[in-house]
């Protein structure tokens, strides 16, 4: 299994800057939280899937994706077999699994709603550098000193996240048993492993700065940046291509078409 | 005229009165390699970062004489400026890393200098060029070796062009291999630019080459190192015996652990094959080899945290899968590298019962074992403390204390000798002896080949996963150099390398 993160490639949508990639997945789900006609929103599911195995083929094997992919059919299959409401569609006899217009209806329209949102995340995630994205919000103009932040956190959260695992190590090796420790003693544990982890982070963010201000961080109101990457004409593009299909749909959804 | 003047410089932490830098007054040329050692908590870093300006930001710094870099009182000016004149390199680069790739940790002081991006371009390539690193231009940092770490850690501190470089203890979380790597680095670097290169430093043999001048800060006092043989040679007076009255005898002939033919994938990377290994009574074993080379994930295989992909495991006779790790606690003791990460009660006495509370051993016969060993390793003051607030002597000493409590017949330790002078080294080395000669075993993660030659009785190397040597420990240089790994042979004791 492999895990959830930037995968470095060369599609078009790779390329892209990485606040375009992020008003498309802002715009893209506020859309799909408007719209509520389940052939529009299976349409995005759909489409989104595609794109998401022309740029990451193995994505079948990215952790979690098999689970919100089964997820969004539970959800279809649960309105399937409770909502009755409705024409009947199919009838093989047995109550439970009769199908009606509302039921599918119904099931199309959150499944699609659910796996259209996650799916456009899962391209987001997969094609865009959260380090890009933190100095591409430095450059839009939002303070350096606290856009910052976000490169520290991508920084810091996988070294806590090996280290709060040593420290569990730790605390097996020293005849801890979870599984077996009531309320109390879950709390006690619970805190012997938060207060390393704890210290940890605190010594780490105390070195951090010392480093940082050895290097000048803050020293001016404003900073230069090495990466001069800006928007391109595929970006230009991309905002072209977003907003006629953000039309479109709501076109779709609000003017009667469908 | 001095490049670097200490002038009767003294200075207290915060909240103490005794000072750990007294009177210290010294004059550094220019283009000067100047090495200073001395014992683990003895002020070095203290006074690099006074060095480098940085203690002198406190609310109240309780200091007295003065620091000049270049002519420029280092209390007197602020630290960005101060970051201009003097670079610090901390102990761990993985501390000192502000960003996520090579380019961009370069970039980050001179992008807050509000250099112009042609002139930053220019100086990440000239600064990695230096440091031989230009092959890692645009790598994300998580991917480099450890080796490779410091080189990005030196090179983001040189593209600032400072006048002096200060490293606190660069290689201490590197193989000999790497370890001289950045030596050779700092030493060449220091002839092309003429600069003045600080380093605080344990590894002293492995600089003696190249000739730089020796000082031992002791007692809060600088002293210049004439002879470094008879200086190390003093090292090896305090070694800790273990006495017989504080560990039971095992009496048992079968072998503890056996791999046969064992392999460990993790994220489906090969990191451990056909691992063929013995651990019998009574063996003080060294597992050495290059950063990366699965010494970790081997005794954490043994702990049960890593399943095979081929092959068997058998840890004291039975089929390690078929076992939890908790079954395992009351014979296997395992120390991880860092002191921090294992210390879990709110008191030093706590933190030496809990696991004998865990595995429900907490008797009258053993807390009075706590009682003397806690004596012993000279604790016994402390036993109120939190453990967090101890010194990192202390800290090790009461790690290893809170797993040999139960005298477990299995100890696996994991780098326990980082960042402990060479007098402690000794100590702890001459300690674990006596205990695996109690019919114990001792498996220590370690890079001191002249240590493990003295101490142990057979070295296991690993390179890439694989077992390329295991061998007693007279034939280990040998086999060692046969094999090309030289470097890991090359950090002589003043006994062989002097005598």
């Amino acid at each position: 299994m492999r895990k959830l993160s930037y995968h470095p490639g060369s599609t078009v949508i790779h390329r892209l800057y990485p606040l375009t990639k992020f008003i498309w997945l802002v715009l893209g789900t506020t859309l799909i939280l408007l719209l509520s006609e389940s052939i529009l929103l299976v349409s995005i599911a759909i489409v989104s899937l595609v794109i998401l195995h022309l740029i990451y083929p193995d994505i079948w094997r990215v952790r979690g994706f098999r689970f919100v992919f089964l997820t969004g059919l539970f959800l279809l299959i649960l309105y399937l077999l409770f909502e009755k409401v409705g024409r009947v569609l199919w009838d093989p006899g047995i109550d439970l699994f009769i199908v009606t217009t509302v039921g599918l209806d119904m099931g199309l329209r959150f499944s699609g709603r659910f796996l259209g949102v996650v799916f456009l995340s899962y391209i987001f995630i997969l094609t865009t550098s959260p380090n890009d994205l933190a100095y591409a919000v430095m450059k839009s103009g939002v303070p350096y000193r606290y856009a910052f932040m976000l490169v520290t956190a991508l920084r810091l959260s996988p070294i806590l996240e090996g280290e709060g695992q040593t420290i569990y190590r730790a605390q097996l090796v020293r005849g801890v048993q979870y599984e077996k420790s009531g309320f109390k003693k879950l709390f006690l544990l619970v805190q012997q492993f938060l207060t390393p982890l704890l210290i940890s982070a605190i010594r780490k963010t105390d070195k951090l700065v010392f480093s940082m201000e050895g290097r000048g961080f803050g020293m001016h109101k404003n900073r230069t940046f090495r990466q001069q990457s800006s928007l391109t004409t595929s970006d230009a593009a991309a905002w072209v291509v977003m907003l006629l299909l953000t039309g479109l749909f709501l076109l779709f959804e609000y003017g009667g078409m469908l | 005229m001095s490049w670097v003047e200490i002038n009767h410089f003294t200075y207290s932490y915060p909240g103490t009165k005794k000072p750990v830098l007294k009177d210290l007054t010294l004059s550094i040329d220019r283009g000067a390699f100047v090495v200073i050692t001395g014992r683990s908590g003895g002020g070095k870093s203290t006074l690099g970062k006074a060095l480098a300006g940085f203690i002198f930001q406190d609310d109240e710094p309780a200091y007295s004489g003065s620091i000049v870099v270049n002519g420029l009182d280092m209390s007197q000016i602020p630290l960005f400026e101060a970051s201009l004149h003097v670079a610090y390199v901390q102990q761990n680069p993985e501390d000192q890393f502000c960003t996520l790739t090579v380019d961009d940790e370069i970039a980050f002081g001179l992008e807050n200098h509000c250099l112009p991006p042609t002139e930053i371009e220019r100086r990440i390539t000239d600064s990695l060029a230096v440091v031989q690193g230009l092959a890692l231009r645009g790598r994300y940092l998580s991917t480099l070796s450890g080796g490779e770490k410091q080189k990005v850690a030196i090179a983001s501190m040189l593209a600032l062009s400072p006048d002096v470089l200060i490293l606190d203890e660069p290689t201490s979380n590197l193989d000999p291999l790497a370890t001289q790597n950045v030596f050779e680095t700092l030493f060449n670097m220091r002839e092309d630019q003429n600069l003045t290169v600080i380093i605080i430093e344990h590894k002293l043999s492995q600089l003696t080459r190249f000739h730089p001048d020796f000082f031992v800060l002791e007692d809060g006092e600088l002293q210049p190192i004439a002879d470094i043989p008879a200086f190390q040679a003093s090292f090896a007076k305090g070694k800790l015996t273990l006495s017989e009255t504080l560990t039971d005898e095992v009496l048992d002939d079968d072998p503890f652990v056996e791999f046969s033919k064992a392999g460990v994938n993790i994220n489906d990377h090969t990191i451990l094959h056909e691992i063929d290994l013995r651990l019998v009574p009574g063996e003080f074993v060294a597992l050495m080899g290059p950063n990366g080379s699965g010494k970790s994930t081997l005794l954490e295989t043994i702990m049960g945290f890593h399943q095979l992909s081929s092959g068997s495991l058998n840890v004291f006779g039975n089929d390690r899968s078929s076992l939890r790790t908790y079954a395992l606690v009351n014979k296997i003791g395992f120390i991880f590298q860092n002191p921090d990460h294992q210390l879990f009660t709110q008191s030093v006495w706590d933190e030496a019962a809990l696991t004998l509370k865990n595995l429900d051993l907490l008797n009258a016969d053993s807390t009075n074992r706590i009682t003397r060993l806690l004596d012993y390793l000279g604790l016994s003051e402390r036993i109120n403390d939190h453990p967090q607030r101890l010194s990192y002597g202390e800290k090790r000493r009461l790690n290893l204390l809170a797993v040999i409590l139960h005298q477990p017949h299995l100890l696996l330790i994991d780098e326990f000798l980082i960042g402990q002078d060479m007098a402690n080294a000794h100590a702890w080395m001459q300690f674990l002896q006596d205990y695996a000669a109690r019919g114990h075993t001792v498996v220590l993660v370690n890079h001191h080949a002249d240590l493990t030659s003295q101490y142990c009785d057979r070295t296991v190397f690993l390179h890439d996963g694989l077992i390329i040597l295991d061998r007693p420990i007279d034939d280990m240089p040998d086999y060692l150099r046969r094999l090309g790994f030289s470097a890991f042979t090359q950090q002589k004791t003043w006994e062989s390398e002097y005598a």
